[in-house]
């Protein structure tokens, strides 16, 4: 047998429920990324974001003053002979920097080919900076979550030929330099052997953190110059006798070459 | 009683609203000639969440059903032979994640063996070159090349064309997978080129555990895991990379097979016949180890029988050679002649290798001879 519960009744019943439980929640914005985020508010209305523009960085790669190519013959301080003919590096974790605070852009990944004139960063909050700061690498926590097949093909920490990825525990590589060097005792200009230079782990990120004031909004499109001096990631190395390490198998020319890596980025 | 009739109105317009919805997805408008409207069905792919997005097929190619089923046919039938005694399938047995049998090199129609080993068929969307020379650039350009090889199915492929059109079976298939009862040699190879694309394999054991937390490696295994991805363990990923979980860079390498001071040294130039450029002789594509345990023998001219052989020469018989890729096999591993691996340590990778098996793509009746 059916209890019929009258009509009325219901829809009285239903009223008040409706209105108590809408008058027990606050309203206001309730997305953290928001403006006007109210930590109280518990039902979602009204966020307000902040205008973003698309920020792009042209990347100038030189090898102390003269242009860095792939494949071309440069010479160490040393005066060993040596050619980067591959390098590629992640940049990640770009906070920008304001009087008011800081500004972290979440998720972006950049991928950086080491002889190319520049990347773009999307979705950068307006504003008015006084400089910006970045990782060299990957942040742990990317680093060890997924595989780069668990990624589309097209996003940065995709599967990349040659390899930026080593295996689930050791994570991406950072910065990889593949290359030739001279090794004779008397520089002759003929490549000898490999250099290879794989950094990664979290031990090695790096940041690096300019000083520079700039505006990002809308409506104007900002560029940002980045040079990358290939000089200075070899500076101080025996180039000729030390020109491979995976990181982990040669821990002693890792730490050298580790502090050599902020220096090689300035924004002029 | 009047509030209560509007509400039956609304729920019968809902229902036809819905009922006329589900109707849309009902095939089948026949046209005047007696084949059914070209509406094929685009292809899905059965695959684990943790597994890597397939690459697009091409545009001009896009995966469907009938197009899959149209290629399984063709991958299958003997008559792509020149004398009707060989199939795709004599020389990719499904058993053996698609290679032949255990043979060294396979034997055509004319009695002629090939040089190199016999290729495994799984997962060969992710590469772009095919072939231990990466000769083909596409499945499609892959496709027909075994069938008009000499050496192998030695079939005339306009002659192909002729005997399919006269099988009652096939204009309806191609039609129903290209819209035209016109058979082509494009067409053969574009069939074949979606089914080889549908044969995906991503459940071996290395999968369950590492993705799906179920069950655990073995001792053995685990060791095996460890040493495989320790460069100076067997330095294996390198080239047999987990990051796209193919267990491969399917770039094109010299493994320190041959001991080559000049090119000529080389018995097979492999990616040097196709480019012709010096830097590429001695160089062969990296195989996926995906199933690698039923994909003996080993190597490019399958030299290696066994797993253990192949451990063996990582091990201690590695050859200087032209065109090695020192970021990848190391100069130091070299001058002592390998990795030099206890034979534990061999046989902990070896046990490693075998989680990369993946029995239910061997077992997949969707890959497997339509006409049994």
């Amino acid at each position: 047998m059916k209890i019929r519960i009258p009509r009325l009744t219901l829809l009285t019943f239903s009223l008040f429920l409706v209105s108590a439980l809408g008058a027990c929640k606050k309203e206001g914005c309730t997305d953290p990324a928001a403006l006007n985020y109210d930590a109280l508010a518990q039902r979602d209305c009204c966020c307000e974001y902040a205008s973003t523009a698309t920020l792009s960085f042209k990347v100038n790669p030189e090898f102390g003053n003269s242009p860095f190519e792939f494949g071309k013959t440069f010479y160490h301080n040393s005066g060993t002979p040596f050619k980067i003919n591959f390098s590629a590096f992640y940049f990640s974790g770009f906070v920008f920097l304001s009087d008011t605070g800081e500004v972290l852009l979440k998720d972006q990944y950049v991928y950086y080919r080491g002889d190319s004139s520049g990347f773009q960063l999307t979705d950068v909050p307006s504003g008015q900076y006084t400089g910006l700061r970045f990782f060299i690498g990957i942040d742990s926590l990317a680093n060890y979550s997924n595989l780069p097949a668990q990624y589309e093909a097209s996003h940065a920490l995709g599967p990349k030929t040659p390899l930026m990825h080593w295996s689930w525990n050791a994570g991406y590589i950072f910065l990889r330099f593949d290359g030739e060097v001279d090794t004779s005792l008397v520089p002759d200009d003929i490549m000898d052997d490999a250099l290879s230079f794989h950094i990664g782990t979290n031990k090695y990120l790096s940041s690096v953190t300019f000083n520079k004031s700039f505006s990002v909004n809308e409506n104007t499109q900002q560029v940002l110059n980045l040079s990358i001096d290939y000089e200075q990631f070899f500076e101080g190395i025996a180039l000729r006798n030390n020109h491979v390490t995976h990181t982990s198998d040669f821990p002693d020319l890792t730490n050298k070459f580790w502090p050599n890596i902020s220096k090689a980025f300035s924004m002029p | 009683m009047k509030r209560s009739r509007i509400n039956n109105m609304f729920f019968m317009v809902v229902l036809i609203l819905t009922v006329s919805a589900c109707q849309r997805d009902l095939p089948v408008t026949v046209k005047d000639d007696s084949l059914p409207e070209y509406d094929p069905t685009p292809f899905k792919y059965d695959l684990p969440a943790y597994a890597p997005r397939l690459p697009r097929a091409p545009a001009d190619n896009p995966t469907t059903y009938e197009g899959v089923s149209l290629g399984r046919m063709l991958f299958y039938d003997k008559k792509l032979s020149g004398d009707n005694t060989q199939s795709c399938a004599s020389c990719h047995n499904q058993a053996n994640a698609f290679t032949d049998s255990g043979r060294r090199h396979s034997v055509g129609i004319l009695g002629i063996e090939g040089k190199r080993n016999s290729m495994p068929l799984f997962n060969l969307d992710f590469a772009d070159r095919f072939f231990w020379d990466g000769r083909a650039r596409s499945l499609e350009e892959q496709a027909l090349m075994p069938i008009a090889d000499h050496s192998e199915m030695a079939e005339n492929l306009p002659q192909l064309v002729e005997e399919l059109k006269a099988d009652k079976r096939y204009p309806a298939k191609f039609y129903a997978a290209f819209g035209t009862t016109e058979i082509s040699e494009e067409l053969i190879a574009k069939a074949i080129a979606q089914f080889l694309r549908s044969m995906v394999s991503f459940r071996s054991k290395y999968d369950s555990v590492r993705f799906l937390n179920k069950g655990f490696f073995s001792e053995s295994e685990q060791r095996g895991y460890e040493l495989f991805f320790s460069e100076s363990g067997g330095d294996c990923f390198h080239c047999h990379s987990e990051g796209n979980l193919l267990f491969s860079t399917f770039t094109f390498e010299n493994n320190g097979l041959t001991a080559a001071s000049q090119i000529e040294d080389f018995p097979d130039p492999g990616l040097g016949s196709v480019s012709g450029l010096t830097e590429d002789y001695g160089l062969f594509k990296v195989p996926s180890l995906r199933n690698v345990a039923l994909t003996a023998p080993y190597m490019h001219d399958g030299r290696f029988a066994t797993l253990k052989e192949v451990l063996d020469f990582y091990s201690d018989s590695l050859h200087y050679s032209l065109n090695i890729n020192y970021s990848n096999l190391k100069r130091s591993h070299l001058e002592v002649g390998g990795m030099k691996l206890s034979e534990d340590e061999k046989w902990d990778i070896i046990a490693f290798l075998h989680t990369l098996t993946d029995g239910s793509a061997i077992r997949d009746s969707s890959y497997s001879d339509p006409f049994k």
